[in-house]
């Protein structure tokens, strides 16, 4: 039957097949592009080993965080210290609070068209899971006062009855440099938002100086 | 009748580039190539991580206890001399989860599908519970005015982050296993208003649905959320004078 087929005509319709094989497999990927901006893979594949680090680094800060309360403890049952220690107790979760402004280095990040809430919930959970201190959006820190996005019927964005309007302004107080390395990791959530988002402008600098109010 | 032959000729060729497309295509939507491990790199990955967990909980353990006793020496402070006035550095703490609170509020339970089991690597499967899950409710509890919300008895904080880790979830960076509990205290209808709001969280209800995921939500009279266990950090935080 095949020898019956001129030649010209079966390349014809191999080539045929194979813009179809393109073709196909093309809209598919697209359609994957899709389904992540949908929220339903905004999840990454875990790397068991970058796991194991995050959990290595948390103990190390825990056993500073009992370094640094032991001798918080050590100052209050001498009395001539203990003003001071409680004054420095004072200080440090005044910081954390956002009653009062802070400020200190760390990265910006810019992204000028809209996402939606999931994805800004899930920006400033990997901003905290990399170590960030304080952490502000289009200006308003996210404290425990603050945090709790609601999606407005337009799709808009809002916190705590401000709306957050595109260009999104992401501030964040950090070690800088190991935030940049962590957020430039290929496959991390900067990575994702741009597949979902192919449109947006996704700038990620480090600053100086970033105040809160 | 041999123009026949050559039409269905080309249309086997168009078929056979339409279905390698499709099967092509579809390969790819499984996120990747999964990492098949041996059952003694599965012992070793195991162990490791049991050694970082056991040592964790005793240090969270150790954190919570440290905390308790600097509560107790500034309260024995207080009832001893007016020059210690407590009462700012009390709402300090109560602003930033190192207080314990007790009030009335909602009780959610999340869990995998029956039909299901946390098995491998790749936890990113419509029939178990994604740390994303979890971040979405804390997100809609905290809109509602949650004043204080756990995840089985790990306090959330703003600066709390939930992620994925093998087939488990790290919340405040320690691994927490289904069931999740998630407890809230605060204004009860405004947290419910959002929760049962399936436009909100449609893709949850989509797989309570049709995956058979758990998520039932129950108001509570009385609900007790402990005290924030983890590390916080000022390194590079400083106040404007």
């Amino acid at each position: 039957m095949f020898d019956k087929i001129n030649e010209k005509q079966r390349f014809l319709s191999i080539l045929g097949a194979i813009a179809l094989l393109i073709l196909s497999f093309v809209f598919l990927s697209k359609n994957k592009i899709s389904e992540v901006e949908e929220g339903v893979l905004r999840e990454t594949e875990s790397n068991f080993f970058q796991e194991i680090k995050v959990l290595k680094e948390k103990n190390e800060d825990l056993k500073v965080e009992i370094d640094s309360l032991g001798q918080n403890l050590l100052e209050l049952e001498d009395r001539d210290k203990a003003i001071s220690a409680i004054e420095s107790e004072i200080i440090k979760y005044e910081k954390l609070s956002g009653n009062l402004s802070v400020f200190g280095s760390g990265v910006a990040l810019e992204l000028n068209e809209g996402v939606s809430t999931p994805w800004v919930i899930d920006l400033i959970n990997q901003f905290f899971g990399y170590g960030a201190e304080a952490v502000s959006l289009n200006g308003i820190r996210i404290t425990n006062g603050t945090s709790g996005f609601d999606t407005l019927p337009n799709g808009q964005i809002s916190l705590k009855g401000s709306v957050i309007v595109a260009p999104y302004s992401f501030e964040v107080i950090c070690n800088s440099s190991k935030m940049m390395d962590m957020m430039e990791m290929p496959g991390n959530i900067i990575d994702r938002a741009s597949q979902a988002y192919p449109e947006a402008e996704i700038k990620l600098s480090t600053r100086e100086v970033i105040k809160m109010d | 009748m041999v123009e026949l032959k050559k039409r269905t000729i080309i249309l086997f060729y168009v078929l056979v580039g339409l279905v390698l497309g499709v099967f092509l295509g579809l390969g790819t939507k499984d996120g990747g190539d999964a990492i098949i491990l041996t059952n003694e790199e599965k012992d070793t990955r195991d162990e490791l991580l049991k050694e970082f967990l056991d040592e964790q909980a005793y240090l969270q353990s150790r954190v919570v206890g440290l905390r308790e006793q600097i509560d107790e020496a500034q309260k024995e402070l207080e009832s001893t001399s007016a020059l210690f006035n407590l009462g700012r550095l009390e709402k300090l703490k109560g602003s930033i989860g190192l207080s314990e609170v007790r009030g009335p509020g909602l009780e959610i339970l999340l869990n995998d599908s029956p039909f299901t089991k946390r098995e491998g690597e790749m936890i990113v499967s419509e029939d178990l519970v994604q740390a994303s899950d979890l971040r979405d409710i804390i997100n809609l509890l905290n809109a509602g005015g949650a004043k204080a919300i756990s995840v089985n008895n790990q306090r959330i904080v703003a600066t709390t982050p939930i992620s994925a880790v093998a087939n488990a979830v790290l919340v405040n960076n320690s691994y927490v296993t289904p069931p999740f509990t998630i407890q809230a205290v605060g204004d009860t209808e405004s947290m419910l208003r959002r929760l049962l709001n399936d436009s909100i969280l449609d893709n949850l209800y989509e797989r309570r649905k049709s995956f058979n995921i758990v998520f039932e939500i129950a108001a509570r009279s009385m609900v007790t959320i402990p005290i924030f266990n983890g590390n916080l950090d000022t390194n590079y935080l400083n106040l404007v004078q």
